[in-house]
């Protein structure tokens, strides 16, 4: 059987070089385009809908949208026309947000957890097309309704970063979407809680998907893909939601000292702060054939589409998109 | 200011269709593509990301992004994502909104929307340089926010009204001004001298901020449908008892009373007559394509440098339009 995989992308790099690797990827057998919105890089609602005008076959799915910073109407909106463009290749995944992201646009999260669930809510009432009445933490609505529907639904993932938003999501999304960074033990965990979640609402997990954020880079020695695996950690830690993850891996990663070299936008301080057995524990990153082992020790743990990144140099990108297509058969 | 046409839609139609119509549009010579921003219906910004992929020319302009609902941080990420992705192509048009829509949205009553418009400017320019913001607004507050990544030249603002404080304040800080449809000749000229008045105010030149109009535009070969066709759109506008200025703006006389009660009780179609045959040119573009031409021109004689027309109704319809548009551009 061939392993289903996905790509995603941070904003990090310029939109036309994205597109052209949304192309390769797309003929490497790649069907899952994931952009993480992260907040000050390229936006994700605009960035899928140019990937999915460039390419055929895949399904694009913006990433972590939070309900703090994009209103209900406008992003159940934006979803639906882009569904309306890409019938059958549109999805979303919905997320807190990172806490300092949101703190310097001005927002101070309450009840995270709640908002998430409800924005769900909102999305599918909006998309109805019925009138949709609410209150909630980042907005509310009276009466506000579209006045056009996706011809297919459109899968609502949550970007899960620990056990409470894995369970939440169980309970209500069409899917959840593991953090990037999540060690192979963290993301048994979390899809047991996932299912957990899903049985406590009388939910069938079966009909549930779960895909999986994975810092990967390849290259021939393993070396510079390993460092660069230790930027992304460096990034990623800064966000507080991540502790229960190294917490239960037991190594010790100083995450105060990375929340505040990235504040400082010290980047390389921050990466320099992530050491060797926790790039080896939550990414995955050597030369090909210890990627490969890697994505399988993803996969024995339950994970359905381990969603990758295609990035570093143009050598790096082509062996990712080798072990890529050693995945899908092309 | 070198003279502009653009085209713009109002989101009702399929989105497929309209991609095709935009790249139509761009063959027929359009400078620029306005995607409204009308609440429920299809979203401007990802309709404009779509655009570019499917032009090569063309300026986007998602039309007319409202502060209250859009924070200042995603829309400065989109637009500036958008330019990156076909540089220099990429605008945006900023408004209040409408009220009844932006109610439904959970906006009760917009506050301070002259200040909200003109911290909104501010943000998304602060925000696009790449430094952090700090900016203490009516409505958000940027706590340091900032940008990773610069937009590649500069995004032109236009700012859409009609009211008299907000197109003095886009006359002074905007790149341009976009009139909303169905004003008259006599309104748009008005309109066009407080936008100056800003303008003046601000130690700028008149040609320095572009004036933009969108103009009902209906075009057949007879001409008389055309007409008739206006007088709906005309009478819909005109529910609206904010219109009343406009609507005394010409010599004809209109029951303006009459129509928005006919439209309340859903009776549109009695409401368009009574809007005066003679009167549909002095709000709006519409006849045979040799009048429609004439009519197009006159806008720009009231001080409009950029008339922004619909291509839409029957397919004979869209072809007379993408004709006129030709013509105009000397495609």
């Amino acid at each position: 059987m061939t392993a289903k995989i996905g790509i995603r992308f941070d904003g990090f790099d310029s939109v036309g070089d994205t597109i052209d690797i949304c192309k390769q990827a797309a003929e490497a057998g790649v069907t899952g385009l994931w952009m993480t919105e992260h907040i000050g890089y390229r936006e994700a609602l605009t960035s899928c809908t140019a990937f999915a005008m460039e390419t055929e076959g895949t399904t694009v799915y913006p990433a972590a949208v939070t309900p703090y910073l994009f209103h209900a109407t406008p992003t159940a909106m934006a979803l639906a026309t882009m569904a309306e463009l890409f019938p059958g290749r549109v999805g979303v995944s919905v997320a807190v947000g990172n806490t300092l992201d949101l703190k310097e646009s001005g927002c101070a999260p309450e009840d995270g957890v709640t908002a998430v669930e409800d924005y769900i809510d909102d999305l599918r009432a909006l998309w109805s097309s019925e009138p949709v009445e609410c209150d909630r933490e980042a907005y509310n609505l009276k009466g506000a309704r579209m006045a056009f529907a996706a011809s297919e639904p459109i899968p609502v993932f949550v970007t899960a970063l620990g056990s409470d938003v894995a369970m939440a999501a169980g309970a209500k999304a069409d899917g959840m979407l593991m953090s990037a960074g999540f060690s192979v033990a963290f993301v048994r965990h979390c899809l047991e809680k996932f299912s957990d979640g899903a049985a406590a609402a009388g939910r069938d997990t079966g009909a549930l998907r779960n895909a999986g954020n994975i810092h990967f880079a390849v290259s021939g020695d393993g070396k510079s893909a390993r460092e660069n695996v230790r930027r992304k950690l460096g990034f990623l830690f800064r966000n507080r939601l991540m502790a229960e993850n190294i917490a239960a891996s037991g190594i010790a990663v100083d995450q105060e000292a990375i929340i505040e070299a990235v504040a400082a936008r010290d980047l390389d301080k921050a990466a320099n702060l992530v050491p060797d057995d926790a790039v080896e524990a939550f990414g995955v990153a050597g030369t090909p054939s210890e990627c490969a082992a890697k994505l399988n020790a993803y996969l024995d743990a339950g994970m359905e589409e381990p969603v990758i990144q295609v990035s570093g140099s143009d050598e790096e990108k082509r062996l990712a998109l080798q072990v890529i297509r050693e995945f899908t058969g092309r | 200011m070198a003279l502009r046409l653009g085209m713009r839609f109002d989101g009702f139609d399929n989105a497929r269709e309209t991609v095709e119509t935009a790249a139509l549009a761009e063959e027929a010579g359009a400078d620029t593509v306005w995607m409204a921003e009308h609440l429920g219906y299809r979203e401007a910004a990802v309709s404009c990301a779509a655009f570019l992929t499917r032009t090569e020319r063309v300026m986007v302009i998602p039309t007319a992004v409202m502060p209250y609902l859009w924070h200042p941080t995603p829309t400065a990420m989109q637009i500036a994502t958008m330019d990156e992705l076909a540089p220099g192509r990429a605008g945006i048009c900023i408004s209040v909104g409408n009220l009844l829509n932006l109610r439904e949205s959970g906006v009760a009553k917009p506050e301070k929307p002259v200040r909200v418009i003109r911290e909104y400017v501010e943000a998304l320019r602060a925000l696009w340089s790449g430094e952090p913001v700090e900016q203490d607004a009516a409505i958000w507050k940027l706590d340091g926010a900032r940008m990773a990544f610069k937009a590649a030249g500069h995004i032109p603002i236009f700012v859409a009204s009609t009211g008299p404080q907000v197109l003095n304040l886009a006359g002074r800080i905007a790149d341009g001004v976009l009139f909303s449809g169905g004003l008259s000749l006599n309104f748009t000229r008005q309109c066009v001298a407080l936008a100056n008045e800003g303008v003046a105010k601000a130690g700028r030149k008149d040609d320095e901020v572009r004036k933009a109009g969108f103009v009902y535009f209906s075009c057949t070969e007879d001409g008389v449908t055309a007409v008739e066709a206006n007088k709906r759109k005309l009478a819909f506008l005109f529910r609206n008892p904010a219109q009343a200025a406009n609507v005394q703006s010409i010599d004809i006389p209109i029951d303006h009373e009459k129509i928005q009660e006919l439209v309340r009780e859903r009776k549109l179609d009695e409401a368009a007559k009574l809007i005066p045959s003679e009167a549909v040119s002095q709000f709006s573009v519409a006849g045979t394509p040799d009048e429609c031409r004439a009519q197009l021109q006159a806008y720009i004689d009231a001080g409009v440098d950029e008339p922004v027309i619909e291509v839409s109704g029957s397919e004979e319809e869209k072809r007379l339009a993408l004709e006129v548009i030709c013509e105009f551009t000397g495609n």
